[in-house]
């Protein structure tokens, strides 16, 4: 996916419906799931990094202001964006063809891709929040659940995605 | 340094990337209450460290200025409570009193005649015969003064005769110093009708214009009657420490000149 009208649009649609929907969830009493974080992983690391982040600022700083939570989700946004590259280094084997884009990726791998970024922004987001390490540990198990949940919206929401543009 | 710019361009979105977080944590500490107190602890305990240092090194360097500020408010209140408790004895003398305050700047009382020189003089108001006191009692009467600078006859000068009485006596005698031991000096010429014991407080007798009545001179240590000559004599140890001297306060009455004048005037007769 290109830096185009159609990802600013999906980037916002994001954001709304995690402002406006995902952010009045509490599944299990407790639990809200991230998916704005969606639209940053899926854009390939090898495209104009710099605009990625800058994307991953505003988006995660949009989110700060709305919700009230100073610059948490500005730097785990950001974090994600710059870290993300790291999968696909690590996906590289010598002798074979890069692998840049998510798309190009199975579905397997790419569902770790998803749960590995998403733990980590929910666990970012809960130590940033609380800057208390031995509590972010004692709500692991939430953080887990958490990450499933997250990625099963995203998933669900992806598949549709997916389901229209086939159509 | 050209490498070094080098370095840092091409890797300008990990610049870009710590720039960004690091905005965020600044928006983050900003935001979070709980980290915002743990925070402004430490830059409130590293700030009270850094003024406790600063203020103990400008204590020390505005010492003198502070000290300045002090004797003058000792002198207002030297001023306000002569003005209470003693001008009332002498009212005609010393309806006008002032206190001017000073700094010592020689204190002699290990020789025989005594001086002890001010910072104050000519200049501030301050003329010959005018009573110094310290915080506890009198020092001395002033002798010479130059436009900065004033001599003291000290009460430790054997030239130097003051008149006292004992507080609740308006009997009076001199108070003269024999020479030998700082702190002790004696009291002649007081009559045998007075009433006096160990420990009774001197005080001026406020019968000229250099000390209104009732100023603390020092405490009876020793007395002795001398049947001959229906004298008492009486050792006194001063109130004030001629030892350590650091701080004097003039006082000036404005209507002595009148007063003296009258008094010259009526010599003649």
């Amino acid at each position: 996916m290109n830096f185009n009208f159609k990802y600013i649009l999906l980037l916002l649609f994001f954001l709304l419906l995690q402002i406006l929907w995902f952010n009045h969830i509490k599944l299990l009493g407790y639990i809200t799931p991230i998916i704005f974080l969606y639209p940053l992983l899926i854009l390939p690391p090898d495209k104009n990094e710099n605009l990625q982040l800058f994307l991953a600022f505003f988006s995660g700083l949009f989110l700060d202001i709305i919700i009230h939570t100073g610059g948490v989700f500005t730097a785990v946004s950001v974090f994600i964006v710059y870290t993300k590259k790291i999968f696909f280094w690590y996906l590289d084997k010598p002798g074979k063809k890069p692998v840049n884009n998510l798309f190009e990726l199975d579905f397997f791998k790419k569902i770790i891709y998803y749960v590995i970024y998403i733990f980590i922004g929910i666990f970012l987001i809960a130590l940033l929040q609380s800057f208390q390490i031995s509590f972010v540990i004692s709500r692991l198990p939430y953080i887990f659940i958490n990450t499933f949940f997250s990625l099963f919206f995203i998933i669900f929401i992806e598949y549709l995605f997916l389901i229209r543009e086939n159509k | 340094m050209l490498k070094l710019i080098k370095f840092l361009l091409a890797r300008n979105s990990l610049l870009l990337f710590l720039g960004m977080e690091f905005i965020a944590f600044i928006l983050i500490l900003n935001n979070n209450l709980y980290l915002k107190y743990q925070t402004n602890d430490i830059k409130t305990e590293i700030s009270g460290f850094y003024n406790s240092k600063i203020n103990s090194f400008n204590k020390y360097t505005s010492l003198a200025d502070d000290n300045l500020k002090l004797l003058e408010e000792n002198a207002e209140l030297h001023k306000k409570l002569l003005n209470q408790n003693h001008i009332n004895y002498s009212k005609n003398i010393w309806d006008s009193l002032d206190v001017i305050p000073a700094f010592v700047l020689t204190n002699q009382y290990q020789m025989i005649n005594n001086i002890v020189l001010l910072n104050k003089g000519s200049k501030d108001g301050i003329k010959p015969k005018m009573g110094v006191i310290g915080s506890k009692g009198i020092i001395g009467i002033t002798l010479k003064v130059s436009p900065h600078y004033t001599a003291v006859l000290s009460i430790l000068n054997r030239k130097n005769m003051i008149s006292v009485s004992p507080k609740h006596s308006n009997q009076f005698g001199f108070l003269k110093w024999d020479g030998k031991e700082a702190n002790i000096l004696n009291i002649t010429d007081l009559p045998f009708e007075t009433l006096i014991r160990v420990n009774d407080t001197i005080v001026t007798a406020g019968n000229s214009n250099i000390f209104p009545k009732g100023i603390p001179v020092g405490k009876i240590i020793n007395i002795k009657k001398s049947n001959d000559s229906k004298i008492y004599q009486i050792k006194i140890k001063t109130f004030e420490d001629f030892t350590g001297l650091d701080y004097a306060y003039i006082l000036k009455n404005s209507l002595a000149k009148e007063y003296e004048q009258l008094k010259d005037s009526l010599d003649e007769f």
